[in-house]
């Protein structure tokens, strides 16, 4: 059973709600993902009199994802890297059902794909994914 | 409800014994020189064998995924002439490293299974011996390696065969 669904778009969604025939979505049982945990962005600081501080200015969740060869077959990995490199990314994530579409953002950079035994034929890629939207 | 269960449930007496009676590469043309041909070589040494043994990777749940398979053969052959003729008339050495560096269709010719011969060639096969069936296992290699080793008074040759293969299906047994 599909435990999340990626989607893609170059415009940003009208409706959040999943759509299980939606264009440019593919739904994944992934080797690995965590549950979305929190990530804070920090200002800090030591004050004239040595007493430190911080401030907590945003927080969102993120979670990572790895994606191995048993689901990848060249059209995937295209799908992926189409993933990457769109404007608007979003993530499902099947509970009892499958919940409303989160939209998600990547770190930018070369595509992270990786080769189980260095075999091309086994590629697998790892997505952090993190919240648009803070918490 | 079901449909009628499949059942496996018969092996006595119904186990075919299957050694490796020879291997076949099948050798491409190489550029106009040779044509398409086969290259046999029977009478292995009982150490010959091979596996085909699954990359799995545990997932999160502790479910193991098996992401494609390694055929892995090693075979050993007695023949050793090549040690005094290396590239003259074509020494199975010579074919070796054709097939080291341009690959070779590969089969693995099981029990009283048939040589793959032409009608041109004028030999007989071996006599098989400890085989109850007939079999073939092919498959598409891109290299080989092999190594001369010397057991008690002889040298002897030792090809090693590697190739993942991501879908069991790639390996044709028959």
């Amino acid at each position: 059973m599909p435990e999340i669904a990626l989607l893609y778009s170059d415009t940003i969604l009208t409706s959040l709600t999943f759509d299980d025939e939606a264009e440019d979505q593919e739904l994944f049982t992934p080797l690995k993902w965590t549950d979305p945990v929190i990530n804070t962005a920090e200002d800090s600081g030591t004050l004239l009199n040595g007493r430190k501080w911080n401030h907590v200015l945003w927080k969102h969740y993120e979670l990572d994802i790895v994606i191995s060869a048993d689901e990848i077959d060249a059209t995937m990995l295209a799908f992926l890297q189409a993933f990457w490199t769109a404007p608007f990314k979003y993530l499902s994530i099947y509970g009892s059902s499958w919940g409303d579409y989160i939209q998600v953002m990547t770190a930018g950079g070369k595509f992270p794909v990786g080769y189980v035994e260095d075999l091309k034929d086994l590629p697998e890629v790892s997505f952090t994914l993190s919240y648009t939207n803070p918490v | 409800m079901p449909s009628s269960s499949i059942y496996y449930n018969t092996f006595a007496d119904q186990v075919l014994l299957l050694p490796v009676k020879a291997i076949s590469f099948f050798l491409k043309e190489v550029y106009g020189y040779v044509e398409d041909h086969y290259l046999n070589i029977w009478n292995l040494e009982a150490e010959s064998s091979y596996r085909i043994t699954p990359v799995t990777k545990k997932d999160q749940k502790g479910n193991m995924r098996t992401l494609g398979y390694n055929f892995e053969g090693n075979f050993y052959v007695p023949h050793n002439d090549y040690m005094w003729t290396y590239y003259v008339n074509n020494p199975l050495v010579a074919y070796l490293e054709q097939i080291k560096t341009m690959g070779a269709e590969l089969v693995l010719v099981l029990g009283s299974g048939v040589v793959p011969i032409t009608e041109l060639d004028e030999v007989t096969e071996p006599r098989i011996v400890n085989s109850t069936g007939a079999g073939y296992l092919i498959i598409e290699i891109d290299r080989l390696s092999y190594e001369i080793e010397s057991v008690e008074f002889r040298p002897r040759l030792i090809i090693h065969i590697n190739k993942f293969i991501k879908d069991i299906a790639d390996i044709l047994l028959r």
